[in-house]
């Protein structure tokens, strides 16, 4: 039996070990990584550097947008990177902090990362097995902004939990919290509870990716045998979790009447965290209580989606590299009949103005056809006639989206060239109100009685509104 | 169908913003009303089918409370894109690099089967022009040291690899728009402008984007893959017979 532990314990550390490798390659193979941002990465720690994301990272997740935003993966990288090299810049930070985050979702394979370790069979056979894990995985927030969050074996990485059960963990940590406060040694409970508050974070994400899995595909999922027993053993340790939360704020409150120093600030710093485990925990709690409803509404819901071919296929093995191994014509026949596999689908949408402008009536006439239109030696293209460039078009589009509800022609063009947008920008972006006058659309536009006060532009001033 | 004229109402509401990626259910209160009636009032959620199937249309639902209702389109719907709104009076060995291009851009955002399978919430990694363009010349040289070629002049008879190889990797002026790194570029905007992707500012090379595929980019490359990989099997004989004729 004694051989059984042992198998497990080492199996189970040499897969664990796996995480530690990218941390450390971080700071391996910085020489490599300073070209490609050319700043100097050699008075900074990587690693630790890592360490400052994945804190971020896990401690937004606990957010209610459930992730880390660039930005605020910046804000806190910033004070070491700072500490640690005086001349270090804004742009300089900004570089150090996309390499390291681009690191950790493991961009230079695209994919999760594969570390191999030898596993100790039952029969005591060695055999090589893959340990697939992701670091940082970008996704995209309800608000539309990119956000960060971190996998299960990263914050098990962080918090050097090892694998262990979450459950078994915080149990764990409240242990060590309280034999802190029972020798009143604050600071170290104080980071006893913050690691308690990271942990409960990680339970709540664990709890909410089961139950984002019965959204996905419920037919896929084993309610009674594995999601079931999951709830159960959630709500149980919820009620638990709930009540020391309750607990340790009731303590720290009444120590607070005492203390004062140091001591008191450890304090009110521990309330804050402890009510905030305690806000996670009643989120939690709710979600649980649910589950069960979910679960029946999913199951009703997906009785009628219609059944798409799940056989999943590899894009490289079995599309591009056979694709490119096709002559071009071939190919190209094909996905003229089969456009809607490539391209989103498109919405026609009734001609506008200043495209019609842009694509026909300022565009020369095309030269008449070769005699032969698949010749390669045909020359090189001509370039394009297209009155605006995209550049053009797009400036022209931020800028009137910036404008507010109401605005004139002649503000538009006044804050386009306190932007410096180019002329023709400003041309497009003018083309385009007069697009809307007198029409029922979106936007109303009235001569406003007033000339034009512009540099290159003349005429009477418009007045533009755009309608609720 | 057993569902009222009101059902019937909100139903179409509801598939004519699932028309835009760009239509997000934070921002439209509306339609976040609408998508949560979707999953929660069976004749709304029928109603919503069966208008979507009368346009060749099929709504999938991965995370709609996030980006939407996914609308996949199917052949002869109204809302099929043509090769011809996309790039319609470029060249034919632009066409053909184009094309190519669909496939390099989805083999590298999604480089195996367990990426493309992910969960369609995961943003996969971050794309930027030069590394795509780089990666398809790389994949291409790779191919042209192991795969036996024919002269030939005739662009459509040019296979894949050596077709792309035969881009130049830049222009020579700005305007130039026949290489690889404005096509991709042009992809990418493309997609970017179609709300399929998102965009931010490169931290690494100032003025430059990186991108990223949102799901309804994953769920079109799923069925895309699928569909090619059929294809790819039996005109690849075809092709053999083809080149065989001459």
């Amino acid at each position: 039996m004694q051989d059984l532990y042992r198998r497990e314990t080492l199996n189970s550390r040499a897969r664990n070990l796996a995480v530690f490798r990218p941390f450390f390659s971080l700071e391996t193979f910085k020489g490599q990584r300073g070209g490609k941002g050319a700043v100097d990465l050699a008075p900074y720690d990587l690693q630790r550097l890592g360490m400052v994301v994945l804190d971020k990272v896990i401690l937004e997740m606990g957010s209610p947008v459930q992730g880390a935003t660039y930005a605020q993966i910046l804000d806190a990288t910033k004070p070491m990177l700072f500490a640690a090299n005086p001349a270090c810049t804004d742009h300089d930070a900004d570089v150090i902090t996309t390499l390291v985050v681009e690191h950790l979702c493991n961009e230079q394979q695209r994919t999760v990362f594969v570390i191999t370790y030898q596993f100790e069979k039952e029969d005591g056979g060695i055999e090589w097995r893959e340990n697939r894990f992701k670091i940082l995985d970008p996704h995209e927030s309800v608000s539309g902004d990119m956000i960060y969050d971190a996998s299960t074996q990263a914050v098990n990485f962080f918090l050097a939990s090892l694998d262990t059960d979450l459950e078994a963990e915080q149990a764990a940590r409240d242990a060590a919290y309280k034999h802190y406060m029972k020798r009143e040694r604050f600071e170290d409970a104080a980071i006893a509870a913050e690691e308690q508050r990271k942990l409960t974070i990680q339970y709540r994400t664990k709890i909410r990716r089961a139950l984002s899995a019965l959204e996905r595909n419920i037919f896929e999922i084993d309610y009674i045998g594995a999601v079931m027993p999951t709830i159960i053993t959630a709500r149980e340790h919820m009620e638990e979790r709930l009540q020391i939360d309750g607990e340790h704020i009731a303590d720290v409150e009444h120590r607070l009447d005492s203390a004062s120093g140091d001591a008191s600030r450890h304090l009110a710093n521990m309330r804050e965290i402890f009510r905030n485990a305690k806000a996670h925990n009643v989120g939690l709690f709710s979600d649980v209580m649910s589950a069960h409803e979910k679960f029946r509404a999913e199951q009703t819901r997906q009785k009628f989606r219609p059944q798409s071919p799940q056989a999943i296929f590899d894009p490289h093995n079995d599309a591009l590299i056979p694709a490119l191994k096709l002559p071009g014509g071939v190919l190209l026949d094909w996905i003229a009949e089969n456009t809607f596999l490539f391209l989103p689908l498109r919405v026609a949408k009734p001609p506008d103005f200043a495209d019609l402008v842009n694509e026909h009536l300022l565009q020369q006439p095309p030269p008449p056809p070769l005699a032969e239109d698949t010749d390669l030696e045909r020359g090189e293209p001509q370039p394009s006639h297209a009155r605006f460039t995209e550049a053009d078009i797009e400036a022209a589009a931020t800028l009137l989206q910036t404008m507010p509800m109401e605005f004139s022609l002649g503000t538009v063009l006044a804050s386009g060239r306190s932007a410096g947008l180019s002329e023709n920008s400003l041309h497009h972006a003018a083309l385009k109100t007069m697009q809307w006058f007198g029409e029922d659309g979106d936007v109303g536009a009235w001569p406003l009685d007033a000339p034009l006060r512009d540099s290159s532009f003349t005429g009477d001033d418009l007045n533009l509104v755009r309608r609720p | 169908m057993n569902c009222s004229s009101e059902e019937i109402y909100r139903a179409s509401l509801l598939v004519s913003y699932a028309l835009s990626p760009k239509n997000r259910p934070s921002a439209i209160a509306e339609y976040a009303e609408l998508i949560r009636e979707y999953r929660t009032i069976a004749g709304m959620r029928e109603a919503a089918s069966k208008i979507a199937a009368g346009l060749k249309l099929e709504l999938i639902d991965e995370g709609a409370e996030v980006h939407g209702l996914i609308a996949r389109v199917n052949p002869g719907s109204l809302f099929t894109p043509t090769l011809q709104d996309f790039r319609g009076s470029r060249s034919v060995e632009e066409r053909i690099g184009y094309g190519l291009l669909f496939f390099v851009i989805a083999a590298y955002v999604y480089p195996n089967r367990e990426a493309l399978a992910e969960d369609a919430s995961s943003l996969g990694p971050r794309i930027r022009v030069s590394e795509l363009v780089e990666f398809s010349r790389r994949t291409c040289e790779t191919l042209r040291d192991l795969v036996p070629t024919e002269d030939t002049t005739q662009a459509h008879l040019v296979l894949g690899f050596e077709h792309l190889l035969g881009l130049r990797e830049m222009g020579k002026t700005d305007r130039e728009q026949k290489n690889l790194t404005y096509m991709v570029r042009f992809l990418v905007q493309d997609f970017y402008a179609a709300g399929v992707f998102l965009r931010e500012g490169d931290s690494l090379k100032s003025g430059d984007y990186i991108y990223f595929a949102r799901p309804h980019y994953r769920i079109q490359v799923r069925t895309m893959v699928r569909e090619a990989s059929a294809f790819m099997q039996s005109a690849f004989e075809r092709a053999q017979e083809m080149r065989r004729a001459g």
